[in-house]
């Protein structure tokens, strides 16, 4: 940016000079031209996926999050958060669990359309080799997860991730580019289809994983904003919950940038295969989350 | 006649580290017997007498009491229709310190040419088949990781079908206590596979691990001691597995500022068939003997029907 502050200034010098000698073509006007041109050329499809990835971090976004504390109104009514350094505990040991056992199947879910579509011809059993391994992911989510509570939250934040994909994203983006968009499209389709059979469950971190692809997110950015979401709804919850108050809420989620990229660092190739569970109390806290005598959130 | 002493004489041709047991039942008599049952250093099979019928028992025992870095140990049990197989340790085992840089003898990991590592850390494997109507009960002591211990242990359970049945528990506590060691291990990495004739329907696995010496774990598992996890599944277990979603379902919480002393949760496994076939408890005490407690006289408790009085006194 400096060298070409540093350009414009040298140019707006030469140019009266210039343009004493030859009128015809201004040096500065040609400078900007392809200046101009060369940004919105790259910038372009960056600025979708910013603007996309806004989208997804606000809150207005109607993913179903809002019901969903992540355990913490448990964790709170058992005694296990009672001021803010329990609460930082709870954060970094469920984001770390969240890493550990959701993110790979994100990871994984993304990686499908890619990893199985070799071959150009975007044909039906393509198309069909596509939705079993999704489906594969989505039935290893469900075994890995004993835990009842937090399936009926992830299938319900699933289910909605599906519906705002084709409510909202979906024909817009097979518009463009017809091969793999038209396939994502295609085959979020299916999948929210037999959601709705119950053939499948539609868990969150395949349905996050499969709808940033097929939005154009990268891989990197798909999983920082997966953890900054689950980070984002726990504080959302916390506030409801009267422990913290909205300023504080903020700077402890500034604060939890740093466990999203400490477990991003250990979490971000693991495979669904390998996915583990790391907070035992917070699995036993969140299995009694429906025994809450009054409780405001579902799990 | 079949007897639980007649044992396979062939201990020397197991590769170090590993046991292998099949039982099986003869028609026309209510005790089973072991047509393999041989293990090798560092591990140490014996059958304690069983007055039960259908009912068999092993012990698993480690020289020494406790594993070392660089043991590895695999454990193959296959059960025969109609027999109940009982699966136990005496004591907890112990997972001493990890020792970077040495081998051992029995370290057939690095026979087998893997590399370097994967030798590292204690590591334990159990692969297991329940033929039809037979029953499995891992009902070990709980395992406790020494200061910087490493410790890695998969365990499989194949069901034939529906009519097998399987008790699976494992727990683990936050070390020597009585050296003041509380969460001062260096991993600890537990998994459980439950497959239904060739199908995953469960899978559980724990990591602990304390990565930058700050005792980040301490701080996290507090203030609980100790942690199980108790699977039950099948039609031979069924009464039990009732009697715990029956008592977790009374269950009302209201709000306390202290953390309870025991603390538990239950989940129904294969949740989308009306029917139940198996639970998965979890559970944490401020004292191994609470958990003890809780898994004798409440959710096992029952267990005396199938396996007597007597065992179930020796167990866990």
């Amino acid at each position: 940016m400096v060298t070409i502050k540093r350009l414009i200034v040298l140019l707006l010098i030469i140019q009266p000079f210039y343009s004493k000698y030859k009128r015809k073509s201004n040096p500065l006007l040609i400078f900007f031209f392809i200046y101009s041109m060369n940004n919105s050329a790259t910038q372009k499809n960056i600025n979708k996926e910013d603007w996309l990835l806004w989208q997804f971090a606000d809150s207005a976004l109607p993913t179903g999050g809002f019901v969903a504390s992540s355990g913490l109104e448990v964790a709170v009514q058992s005694g296990y958060v009672k001021d803010n350094n329990s609460l930082l505990i709870f954060l970094s040991s469920s984001i770390e669990n969240y890493a550990y056992s959701a993110l790979p199947f994100v990871t994984d879910s993304w990686q499908v359309i890619s990893q199985t579509s070799n071959n150009d011809d975007d044909n039906d059993d393509n198309d069909a080799l596509i939705f079993e391994n999704i489906i594969k992911l989505d039935y290893l989510y469900e075994t890995c997860t004993s835990n009842v509570i937090t399936k009926r939250a992830s299938k319900a934040q699933g289910v909605a991730m599906l519906t705002l994909f084709s409510k909202s994203f979906g024909e817009e983006f097979s518009e463009d580019n017809e091969g793999k968009r038209n396939i994502s499209d295609r085959i979020i389709d299916k999948f929210k289809f037999e959601v709705r059979k119950e053939s499948t469950f539609g868990h969150l971190p395949v349905a996050f994983g499969l709808v940033s692809k097929c939005l154009g997110i990268s891989l990197e950015r798909a999983q920082h904003l997966f953890l900054f979401l689950f980070s984002r709804a726990a504080l959302s919850a916390a506030v409801r919950l009267n422990i913290v108050g909205p300023y504080y809420a903020q700077r402890i989620l500034t604060e939890c940038h740093s466990y999203v990229e400490s477990s991003l660092e250990k979490t971000c190739n693991i495979k669904a295969n390998d996915a583990v569970q790391t907070s035992p109390i917070l699995d036993i806290l969140q299995g009694r989350h429906d025994k809450l005598y009054s409780r405001l959130f579902n799990s | 006649m079949a007897t639980l002493n007649q044992y396979d004489k062939t201990n020397s041709k197991s590769p170090p580290g590993h046991g292998h047991i099949v039982c099986h039942l003869s028609s026309s008599t209510t005790r089973p017997s072991f047509s393999t049952f041989r293990a090798s250093y560092p591990i140490k099979l014996l059958t304690p007498k069983v007055h039960s019928p259908y009912l068999a028992a092993a012990y698993i025992i480690t020289y020494g009491g406790g594993m070392v870095s660089g043991d590895s140990v695999f454990l193959s049990v296959e059960i025969h229709p109609n027999v109940n197989l009982m699966l136990l340790t005496q004591g907890s085992t112990k997972i001493y310190k990890q020792r970077p840089g040495k081998m051992f003898v029995n370290n057939n990991i690095l026979q087998n040419g893997e590399g370097l590592k994967i030798s590292e850390g204690t590591r334990q494997k159990l692969n297991s088949f329940i033929h039809k109507n037979a029953l499995l009960l891992q009902l070990p002591d709980p395992t406790t990781c020494f200061r910087d211990a490493d410790f890695t242990q998969r365990q499989v359970f194949t069901l034939q079908d529906v009519t097998s049945s399987v008790i699976i528990l494992d727990w683990f506590t936050c070390g020597r206590m009585s050296r003041g060691e509380r969460w001062d291990f260096f991993k600890y990495d537990s998994g459980i596979d439950l497959i239904l004739s060739d199908k995953l329907i469960f899978r559980d696995v724990v990591l602990l691990k304390n990565d930058n010496q700050n005792n980040i774990l301490k701080k996290r598992l507090e203030p609980y001691e100790c942690y199980a996890t108790l699977v039950l599944y099948g039609p031979k277990v069924i009464p039990l597995i009732n009697f715990i979603i029956e008592e977790f379902n009374k269950i009302v919480i209201g709000k306390i500022d202290k953390m309870p002393e025991l603390v538990w949760s239950a989940s129904i496994l294969n949740e989308k068939q009306s029917i139940i076939n198996g639970v998965v408890v979890k559970v944490a005490g401020i004292t191994t003997e609470l958990v003890r407690n809780f898994l004798v006289k409440f959710a096992l408790k029952d267990l005396k029907d199938i396996i007597g009085e007597n065992l179930f006194e020796r167990a866990l």
